[in-house]
């Protein structure tokens, strides 16, 4: 690649919206509605989108932090944050310089993974540029999506071409004064991600974040708004199974999927943000609410995670059923390991008539760590002939770590079916045994039973994700039993 | 916001020696600190206390009112009236049943392993009782020895307004055995609060069955507390069933706390009415090889609301615990609500934990079933919801109480809503 076609990569960047003003002075640290109107500005936006900003900053400041999920960590200091991120080559950062300067073992893991040289640096923060490989995949997929009326951009360019689209769907699932955090993202979101599929339009293949090139800096308060119109239906990929090394260290993002009328939103998550190391120090504390609606009749939407980074999860994705008819679907995989801590789970509200949830949650939980499974299902009056079931596991693999469930079950209706059955047990000494016997390596057997412990989970990730998911787990359970 | 005075001139009324009227005293300003527990608390997320607030408490009159007929108990009974003791049928000495204010004011009260008020915790409700118990009971069985017959303690109401403070202090020594049995009741026609607290305390190898039985008036408040500690190899299988009040909470404090102890906790609770009814469970751990077993059956009626809310908590090194938890509940009506939460806390690795939590309505086959053989749908009704709960009535066989018990429990089903007569 010469030179000159280098540089029209880069500014193709800008067409797109993927980095807006690389001359900005860095925003001081700490909130107040300066910052935010600058925020605004910086993005261009319209008056809309920084009155509800704004709306949404006054109303964090009545808000406390919550203090109810099972995570323990030292207190945030709200005002020693950059609520923008600086841009690239405002590189005053503590970035490395190159992969020489990156932590080895995070090194070892993109070895173990498979994961290309050019990626890697992208995901370790190197200062390059870009990953010009997936730019071009990303504009060939957009022409493709152009045609079909799919829109697919980053949320900054929504706001700026599909001002009404994003007026109308934003903050009818999470409204700003939802949570804590919510109410931050609200306030301050940099970026993310904006679906629109119009209606009876099928999109024909699986949209993902990887191939948005600013996905890898617009992490600390992202912002999704998925909407599929009636009849339509996607498919929507978030993460990589690489380990994404971060200097942001609270991550606070919001998502919001809306369904219509026999709509139907598949989301699939891996989660593999920089959990710290070995010791607990560092890591990413990622603070998430999710949420989707079934708004119409016979919608369907389908959450699947597998969430094996961050030093701290806190991440219930939803689904409101508000549609006749409608489906929820909740499929998860935690992993946590030395001294990370995940609180995660999902709320299903059945408000439609013959709804329908299904959850089914795997907690893995590893050296010091910390596990938790909090879910609540929600049946109202209206909502005949609802039906869950849920099913939550915990495996323990050391005599160090914790495992929780925390189901609330809230039916109104006598006509519903609600059903929760939970275990917790350690991992078999016969099946290793066994295995072992067979000739397995102690770290392939407990592989075998791992993946056998998730399998009603992978199944549901679209093909690729599977597989990386798979190799994900083991490299992330290494040396956890033995 | 509560009013102190009512609880500073309830304090007044009582005379406690010296030692215990300083504790009385701290006790009560800790509860008036923190209040009354409310909403923002998760253990009361469900259950209001707000009408106490509106409500014109005060302590009971002194001496009570009138003394009602007293019903048979196939057992030893003392019998409380609005905190007093009123009856006592017993030959057990009473070094063994007794009031708890003459055992702690004794020279024997020395001779627990855990001093009473440790293992209660503090809880504003608790620290209120703490304050203002009056006479409370205190039942001790000496090591080894077996108590042939039950023992009844009957905490009765009659005085609209009271505030009531059943206190009971249970004593198992080393490889003794009792059953026991709490009754609470009231004029049906009154409002009122009872807000017991009971300790128990099992040595090693000490066995105690425990039926605890909410019968209070359908406009009571009854919020009581059951707190347990066990020693190794020792057993407390409990029956906790709740058919009245208008706000009934109960909650069980269980630690097993040494290697071997075993647990049986069997509820049955009816929301029928306007009532709320609660279960709260909190087992805990502590000891390798601890086994606890949960069976909790729930009814809710016309518009009344019945909540589960168990958690079992393993805590690390309590190794090869074995903890089952099982809450199944029947919604009857399409006002009525069940609000289910059954937890795990756990941070050991060798264990066997599970829970499960369903809520459903009578099965519609089985009715036509039973209909089709000639049944009528009310029978039909009754015969299934006995057999619902009947899965967690096995303790009645055990202690021989199946036959006093019953009646009163078919008295509490709901009935099935009868039909609109043809015009």
């Amino acid at each position: 690649m010469t030179n000159v076609e280098l540089q029209q990569r880069i500014d193709s960047e800008y067409r797109w919206g993927f980095v807006t003003d690389i001359e900005q002075e860095p925003f001081p640290k700490g909130l107040d509605e300066t910052v935010i109107q600058r925020i605004s500005a910086t993005k261009g936006e319209p008056a809309f989108m920084l009155d509800w900003r704004l709306r949404a900053y006054r109303h964090w400041l009545t808000r406390r932090e919550p203090g109810w999920a099972t995570v323990h960590h030292p207190p945030i200091d709200y005002q020693s944050i950059y609520y923008y991120a600086a841009p690239k080559s405002g590189g005053g950062s503590n970035r490395p310089k190159s992969l020489a300067e990156v932590d080895p073992q995070l090194l070892a893991t993109y070895e173990k993974l498979g994961i290309p040289l050019r990626e890697r640096e992208a995901l370790a923060g190197v200062a390059v540029d870009a990953v010009f490989d997936s730019v071009s995949v990303a504009t060939t997929f957009k022409a493709k999506l152009e045609t079909l009326g799919i829109v697919f951009c980053s949320f900054s360019e929504a706001v700026r071409e599909h001002p009404d689209l994003v007026r109308q769907y934003l903050g009818s699932v999470v409204p700003y004064t939802d949570n804590f955090f919510a109410s931050l993202n609200s306030a301050v979101f940099s970026d993310g991600s904006f679906v629109y599929v119009p209606k009876g339009v099928k999109c024909p293949m699986e949209l993902s974040t990887y191939f948005r090139i600013n996905a890898s800096n617009s992490g600390q308060f992202e912002r999704t708004l998925i909407i599929a119109d009636e009849g339509a239906s996607v498919s929507y990929l978030e993460g990589c199974t690489a380990p994404r090394r971060d200097e942001n260290q609270l991550h606070a993002a919001v998502v919001e999927l809306i369904a219509l009328k026999d709509a139907r939103i598949k989301y699939s998550t891996v989660q593999n943000w920089y959990p710290g190391d070995a010791e607990g120090r560092g890591g990413i504390y990622n603070f998430v609410t999710k949420r989707g609606e079934c708004r119409g009749d016979n919608a369907h939407i389908t959450w699947t995670q597998v969430e094996t980074g961050s030093a701290i999860t806190w991440k219930y994705p939803s689904c409101i059923l508000r549609g006749d008819n409608s489906v929820g679907e909740f499929y998860s995989v935690a992993l946590t390991n030395h001294h990370q801590q995940a609180d995660t789970g999902t709320k299903m509200i059945h408000i439609g008539r013959d709804t329908h949830s299904t959850i089914v949650a795997k907690g893995i939980s590893a050296g010091h760590a910390s596990n938790a499974y909090r879910g609540l299902v929600k049946v109202l009056a209206g909502a005949d002939n609802a039906r869950n079931h849920t099913r939550c596991d915990s495996l323990l693999m050391s005599p160090d770590c914790a495992a929780h469930t925390f189901p609330y079950i809230e039916v109104k209706n006598p006509s519903a079916q609600v059903e929760h059955e939970a275990s917790t047990s350690k991992i078999g000494e016969d099946q290793l045994f066994y295995l072992r016997s067979r000739g397995l390596g102690e770290e392939d057997a407990v592989n075998l039973i791992v993946n056998g412990f998730c399998k009603e989970v992978f199944k549901e990730l679209p093909m690729e994700f599977a597989v990386e998911a798979r190799k994900l787990l083991a490299v992330s359970l290494e040396g956890a039993v033995g | 916001m509560i009013t102190p005075t009512a609880y500073r001139e309830a304090l007044s009324r009582i005379d406690a020696p010296g030692k215990f009227a300083a504790a009385r005293q701290s006790a009560l300003e800790k509860f008036l600190q923190a209040g009354l527990p409310d909403s923002h608390l998760e253990d009361w997320r469900y259950i209001s206390l707000e009408h106490l607030e509106r409500m014109p408490l005060h302590a009971p009159a002194d001496p009570p009112l009138a003394l009602p007929a007293l019903e048979d108990y196939p057992g030893a009974v003392l019998a409380y009236l609005d905190d007093r003791l009123v009856w006592r049928d017993t030959t057990l000495p009473a070094t063994m049943l007794g009031t708890l204010a003459d055992a702690i004011g004794g020279a024997a009260a020395t001779s627990t392993p855990v001093a009473f008020g440790s293992l209660a915790g503090n809880a504003s409700l608790t620290q209120l009782n703490a304050a203002l118990w009056r006479e409370g009971a205190c039942l001790r069985v000496p090591a080894g020895e077996r108590l042939r017959q039950p023992v009844f303690l009957r905490f009765a109401a009659a005085e609209a307004d009271a505030m009531l403070y059943p206190r009971v202090f249970v004593h198992m020594a080393v490889g003794s055995d009792a059953i026991l049995v709490e009754h609470f009741v009231g004029d049906p026609d009154i409002e009122y609060w009872q807000n017991p607290v009971t300790e128990i305390v099992l040595e090693a190898g000490a066995r105690l069955t425990h039926l605890r039985i909410i019968e209070d008036s359908k406009l009571a408040t009854h919020t009581g507390l059951t707190a347990v500690h066990q020693a190794s190899d020792s057993s407390y299988r409990a029956l906790n069933l709740t058919l009245g009040g208008q706000v009934a909470r109960h909650e069980l404090n269980l630690v097993l706390g040494e290697s071997g102890a075993e647990a049986r906790l069997d509820g049955v609770f009816i929301a029928a009415g306007r009532s709320r009814t609660e279960q709260h469970l909190r087992i805990t751990h502590q000891a390798p090889r601890g086994n606890s077993r949960t069976l909790y059956r729930g009814l809710a009626d016309a518009r009344g609301r019945g909540v589960f809310d168990g958690r079992v908590e393993v805590r690390p090194h309590a190794d090869a615990s074995d903890a089952q938890q099982s809450s199944r509940n029947l919604l009857l009506s399409p006002h009525a609500e069940i609000d289910a939460k059954p937890q795990l806390e756990i941070y050991a690795d060798d264990v066997r934990c599970s829970h499960a939590a369903t809520v459903g309505s009578l099965d519609e086959d089985a009715l036509f079933y039973l209909s089709s053989r000639g049944i009528d749908a009310d029978t039909a009704r009754r015969l299934l919801l006995e057999a619902f709960i009947d899965e967690a009535l096995g303790l009645l066989d055990d202690t021989g109480l199946r036959d006093w018990l019953m009646p009163r429990l078919r008295a509490s089903l709901p009935r099935g809503q009868a039909m609109e007569p043809l015009s």
